[in-house]
């Protein structure tokens, strides 16, 4: 499906101008969207994927100006989650009190947002065959 | 001495020693309980309860110390959840076929889920705090704490909400890891990979993506597009759900 000849990765230098202007514009989007609407925050990683999809799409930005970085900044996720984890030790005090409790309620609605994901997807998947076989 | 405790360096370094631990002990003990950001979050909270019984300062302040280096790397997480427009965009020929269908089961799936985890809470009598917290977990990290923060009104509300946001997250993506495969063979969700793949993306953030692609191409591929969607789902229904349920 992708073409097979690959093109040369775009210099790392340009990779982070590109991400660094789109992440900038997405943060003044954010902005001026949250002063509109303050109850509705739209995160500034949200508008810069859409951002940076729309450019893709529109070729405005081409897959190797980007894609070395993006293929490192993901496969490095797992450490950048690290810093939110441990920011639970500034919470300990709730989580003394509620702790097992919340551990339990997460573990619950992780098997209920898999369920509910799927079996909907289900449902959909039958209608639309329904639907097409009809018409 | 011990001022270097206040300088990026100390949270940078720490942040970065616990979870190679946690990559070497998982990959000597592939056991789900050794998953890498698991570790990396349980010693990374034990080192700093430790130092602040060794200095006898409030573990708070030794939290203070440390996030000045560990920002530093959480901002990289900005960057890196933009980063998944690259997979989406290669992998657009699905979202052109199906953006329908994956956009009514998401949204439909969602709104159901948040009315069984709200009741949940309730019953299990969560405070308000954690219960806001527990709403926006199904979007990953950068997009979810946000959101949490600014349902409980931001400040210091804020910042114990999203604490606990981001470590529901991550206790997502280990359950789905632990307990994925086992939960398809009882439910058999297998005869559905697009359902199973967007499902696996929801509740299990980037590591359940992961999990999705060594089940199969598809599931793969719908892990990676339903984490964005679901972002963007989640930023529009959980501010609107919490307010009708009055937590706003």
């Amino acid at each position: 499906m992708e073409n097979n000849h690959k093109k040369e990765a775009a210099p790392l230098l340009t990779q982070f101008l590109i991400f660094s202007t789109i992440l900038l514009v997405a943060n003044i989007l954010s902005i001026g969207i949250s002063l509109m609407w303050s109850e509705f925050p739209v995160p500034t990683p949200l508008i810069g994927l859409i951002l940076l999809f729309m450019a893709l799409v529109s070729g405005l930005v081409k897959l190797e100006q980007v894609e070395s970085l993006s293929t490192n900044l993901i496969g490095l996720i797992g450490l950048l989650f690290v810093p939110s984890g441990i920011s639970l030790a500034s919470s300990l005090d709730l989580f003394k009190q509620e702790g097992i409790k919340i551990i339990v309620v997460v573990i619950i609605s992780t098997v209920v947002l898999l369920l509910s994901i799927a079996y909907t997807s289900q449902l959909v998947a039958k209608i639309n065959d329904k639907l097409h076989h009809k018409s | 001495m011990l001022s270097f405790l206040s300088t990026p360096f100390w949270g940078i370094f720490l942040t970065i020693i616990v979870y190679w631990i946690g990559q070497q002990l998982f990959k000597k003990f592939p056991i789900f309980i050794f998953q890498p950001l698991f570790i990396g979050m349980v010693l990374g909270i034990l080192v700093l309860i430790g130092l602040s019984g060794l200095l006898r300062q409030p573990i708070v302040s030794l939290y203070k110390q440390y996030k000045v280096g560990g920002d530093l790397i959480f901002w990289f997480l900005s960057p890196a959840t933009m980063a998944f427009a690259v997979p989406l965009y290669k992998r657009r020929d699905l979202v052109k076929r199906y953006w329908l269908r994956i956009f009514t089961s998401l949204f439909v799936g969602l709104t159901i889920a948040l009315f069984i985890i709200f009741a949940i809470s309730r019953l299990f009598g969560l405070s308000k705090i954690a219960t806001i917290a527990m709403l926006p977990q199904a979007a990953t990290t950068a997009i979810a704490l946000p959101i949490s923060s600014v349902i409980a009104g931001g400040g210091q509300l804020g910042t114990t909400a999203s604490s606990i946001t981001a470590m529901a997250v991550i206790v997502n993506a280990v359950v789905i890891y632990a307990l994925g495969s086992q939960i398809v063979r009882w439910f058999r969700l297998d005869k559905d990979p697009m359902g199973l793949g967007l499902a696996f993306g929801t509740a299990g953030h980037a590591i359940g993506s992961a999990k999705a692609i060594e089940i199969g191409e598809v599931e793969g591929a719908m892990a990676s597009i339903s984490m964005v969607v679901i972002g963007l789902i989640v930023d529009l229904i959980v501010p609107t759900f919490a307010k009708l349920m009055g937590l706003m």
